[in-house]
Formats: structure tokens, sequence, C-alpha cells
């Protein structure tokens, strides 16, 4: 049951998606995600869905695996439709009791819909084409220039990458230890949620204080290893934007800036 | 309570019919009540995961376990009056401590078992005198403040004290010194006569094996490669080796005479001290 939980769903591919620079990924998930919350009508969602479904052919993932990361935010979709959709001032066509069902509220909820798919889609994208590693060093890069304002980015990014790597850790070490308190009696699937919670406390002290001492010996086991943080540190593969990350980040850039423009003049 | 599984199956992978991974397969094995087994077999062999179909942790895909009256198969529900007479020491089970006092973490269990205010000082009595530890000066203490071995004893005692009727313990002496080793090894026996327990210890070290148990299990790819009494199993030296897997110390000693030609008997597990005698017999010329 708790081996279930998957976290960094890379899947390796030998694509054009897959080689490009995290940096690169990471800027065009983030533009994508502003522009989509700019646009607002037919044409320019069938514009979205052709540049994602271009962008998931070229990356060769299977589509299923990429429409299986909707199913966790499902709920989370459901609420925002369904209160977009009740909760909207405007010309009433349906009303019962105190429900009101506005158009604009229909619209609204319609494109609050596809616009969280959208937003879905590409971010389950950024982390199936990149691997965790790859995407901290990503994040590295792109916080390097924030260094001048004393921002840790080395730092930040270190601490990103041993909390990967400690998860699997973590959820064996969970298991092992709800295994010997349910030899205990402990019993973690009925009662009331209060009940619940309680009983996971048997479960959280014993990790907590492993994940400390296993922090305190990983540092340790840095140091002795050489580690100072980010000074004189060089790197075995070194971030490079090739030709066709330049033309990827432009084209997305430029999308973005024009409808920022339009936005503001409009 | 007798313990006896039929025909045991389990594979981690249920849904993956292709894989013929099996954490367990075809495990039969009967264990009377009061008697003292020992599981080994080398990293991977499957003993961990035969060890918790004993309380039921994993229940057997295909055949059945039965504990005493309770019958665990595949669909087996309400385990909890099982859990309560199947005691299971984990590797490392210090890792489980989580309460501010001594007591109180002796007590998680009797309390889930709910039994009284008055029962539950009774059990934890009871289990901190079989393991040498001091009631009175001892139950307010944190279990965080004590020693390794000290915390190994406190975190055996939390199990014991819910009365369990059999034991599992596996690798109970990984991690101690050899003092702590051989105090726990020593108290273990004590217990398990005194309580009269059903008894499995799952370890990789033959001579712990040998001190404490008289019958073996040996497994291999989640079989049971052979199994027998104490000095059968670890007469079969070779077979042992070629599983990855030791022999005590003195049946190496014995080993290492016949080599030198100085010993023809058999390759008898045996305390140090009926070793030593052995050999003394050995130097003195009078060998057969």
């Amino acid at each position: 049951m708790i081996k279930d939980i998957t976290i960094g769903q890379y899947i390796y591919k030998d694509s054009v998606v897959h080689k490009l620079d995290p940096r690169t990924k990471i800027l065009a998930s983030m533009f994508f995600m502003f522009g989509i919350f700019l646009i607002n009508n037919i044409s320019e969602y069938i514009f979205v869905l052709i540049l994602s479904a271009l962008t998931i052919i070229m990356s060769q993932i299977p589509v299923m695996k990429i429409l299986k990361g909707l199913k966790p935010i499902l709920p989370l979709m459901m609420i925002t439709v369904i209160m977009n959709m009740f909760f909207t001032q405007g010309t009433v066509i349906f009303s019962w009791a105190f429900i009101n069902i506005t158009r604009e509220g229909i619209y609204l909820a319609g494109f609050m819909g596809i616009r969280i798919f959208f937003l879905i889609i590409f971010t389950s994208l950024l982390t199936l084409t990149t691997s965790p590693i790859t995407l901290t060093n990503g994040i590295e890069g792109l916080l390097t220039p924030l260094k001048r304002f004393k921002v840790p980015s080395h730092e930040i990014a270190m601490m990103m990458s041993i909390a990967l790597r400690f998860i699997p850790t973590l959820i064996d070490e969970t298991d092992k230890i709800m295994k010997a308190q349910k030899a205990r009696g402990a019993d973690f699937e009925s009662g009331n949620i209060i009940k619940r919670t309680k009983s996971l406390v048997p479960i959280l002290i014993p990790l907590f204080i492993s994940a400390f001492t296993r922090a305190d010996e990983l540092a340790m086991a840095m140091e002795a290893r050489g580690y100072r943080g980010d000074e004189g540190r060089t790197r075995f593969k070194e971030l490079n934007y090739k030709t066709i990350d330049k033309i990827i980040l432009l084209i997305f850039a430029l999308i973005l800036i024009f409808l920022i423009i339009r936005k503001i003049i409009l | 309570m007798a313990v006896i599984l039929e025909k045991v199956y389990y594979k981690y992978d249920v849904d993956d019919n292709t894989s013929e991974e099996y954490g367990i397969f075809d495990i039969s094995m009967t264990v009377e009540q009061g008697r003292t087994v020992g599981i080994i077999g080398k990293t991977g062999s499957g003993k961990s995961t035969l060890m918790q179909h004993l309380n039921a942790l994993y229940l057997p895909q295909k055949g059945k376990v039965t504990i005493g009256e309770f019958v665990v198969d595949r669909k087996s529900k309400d385990l909890k009056n099982l859990r309560k007479k199947v005691g299971m020491v984990f590797q490392y089970p210090e890792d489980q401590l989580f309460e501010e006092t001594i007591y109180n973490d002796l007590a998680f269990g009797p309390k889930n078992l709910g039994l009284t205010n008055d029962q539950i000082e009774n059990a934890i009595k009871g289990a901190m005198e079989d393991l040498e530890l001091d009631f009175e000066s001892m139950k307010d203490r944190s279990p965080y403040e004590l020693s390794g071995g000290q915390k190994r004893k406190v975190a055996i005692a939390s199990v014991l004290a819910m009365n369990p009727e059999i034991l599992v313990l596996d690798e109970p002496t990984a991690g101690l010194d050899p003092k702590s080793k051989k105090d726990l090894l020593n108290l273990l026996i004590s217990i398990k006569n005194k309580r009269n327990l059903t008894l499995f210890f799952v370890s990789h070290n033959m001579d712990d094996v040998f001190l404490l148990t008289e019958y073996v299990y040996v497994m291999c790819d989640g079989r049971i490669n052979f199994e027998g009494s104490v000095d059968e199993v670890f007469q079969e030296n070779k077979k042992l080796r070629d599983l990855d897997l030791g022999v005590p110390f003195s049946v190496e000693v014995l080993e290492l005479l016949e080599k030198r030609g100085m010993y023809n008997g058999p390759l008898k597990p045996m305390e140090l001290e009926e070793l030593a005698d052995l050999i003394k017999d050995i130097l003195r010329g009078n060998n057969d």
C-alpha cells in the first residue's frame, strides 16, 4: 500500500524533449502556466491543445501515462469547476432553491477546468521527461543569478536533491515501523479521524528520530568527503543551452509577451 | 501454541502473472508448542517474508497458516486476537520506541489489547523482570537515554509485555557489543523456558542459532532448502557453504583439524567447553 507512492515519475526515452536543457523545460513550463491564464477564447485553447499534443508526440511518452497524472488532481479540478459554476454572478439561466447557475459561471467553470487540465498535462510532462536530479540542477541553474541577492541557490538545490533521494528510504522506514507497531496491536485503519490521527504518533516519532539521525550522519559523511558548499565545486554534467533550447524559449517567451501585451491593451 | 504452515505461497507483485518471483514458495512446516526453531538463509532468501506470515502481517496468497486455533488464509480478517498471541521482534526493534517513558512505551501493546491498568502494570513488571530491567528505577526514564543494549532489551520487553505465546525474533542481537549479545541470548533462553514460549529465531549467526534452537529450517530463494535438528543441519557444512551460509565456530574448528589429519569424527556442532575437551583429547593422542 505504502509502496504505491511514486515520486519522480521520470520515464527514459531518447527524445528531443528529454534532451532539452532542464532550464529550458522549467522556463517554458512557467511561461506556459502564465500564458494559460491569459487566453480566453476557443481558438486559443485549440492552439494550446495542438501545442501540448505536439510536445507529447515529440516526447514519446505514452499518453496514458500523462493522463494518469491527472487522477490525484481530479477532486481539486471538480471543486474548482463546481465553485466557479455556483458562485459566479451574472445572468441566471437556471435557478433552484438557493442555487443559481449563471451563463458566466458555466463559461468560467469550463475554462477553469480546461486550464487546470493543461496545467497538469504540461507539468507532468516536465517531470516525466526530466529526472529529479536534472530537475534540481536546472533549478539551481535558474536560481544562480539570484545569488547576488544572497539567495542560497546551491544549498536549495542540494536540499531538494537530498530530499528526493531520501523519499524511498523514508517510505521503507515507515513501512517497517508501521509493521512493528501493528505487531504490538496498533490499529491504523479503524476509528474516527481523531483516533486515526492519534494512532500516527507511534509511527511519526520513531520516523522523525531516525530521520534526524540519518541527516546528522549524512552531513558528517558529506563533510568527510570534502563538501564545502558551492565554492569551487565543479560538476560532471554542465548545463548548456543549445540552439533548440534557444528557439523553444524564444517561441514560448514571444507567445507570453504577446498575451501580456494584449491583456494590457484590451 | 503450535504453528502449522501448509503450502504457503507469497508473491510481492500479485498482479504480475508473468513474474516467477515469489517472496516465499511452497512452504510447509509444523512447529509444536514449546519448540525453538531457527530459520537461516542468506539475505533475500525469504526469511523475513516467512516470519511476517507468523502473525499475519502478510496473508498467504495460497495455502494456509494455522496458529493455535487461528487459521489464516488469503481472506482472513480481524487479526488482532492472533497478533495478541504472537510477539514479533523485528530487526533493530529499538527503532519502534516512541513514548516519553519506558513505562508508557511498554504499556502501548497491552493498552492496545484493552487490558486494565492493573493488568498492564503487572504485564510490564513481568516483562521487565524477565529482561533484567529494574522496574522502579527505570520506569520513568526516557527510552532514548539508554545505551544500545538496554534499548534493545526495552524493545523486546515491549513485545513480551503483551504476554505472547509465540515469540518471533529477527536478528535480535544484530549490532550489539559482544557482552550485551551474550547477555541477551542467555536471557532469551531463560525467558523461553520460563514462559514456555514457542520460539522462532531468524539469524545469520550460526553460533547463536546453535545455542538457542533445536530445529533449523534452511531457506534459499523463497523455499525451504533443507531442514533438520541443529546437529543434523550443521553437519551439512558443504551444503550450507553452497548456500552462502556458514557453520558454527566449533564445526569450523573441527573442519580445520580434519584437514590437518588430526580428527576424523563427525563435524558435530558443540559448545566451546566440549570443543576444548575434544581438542585436549586429540592432543593427548586418544582420538576416536
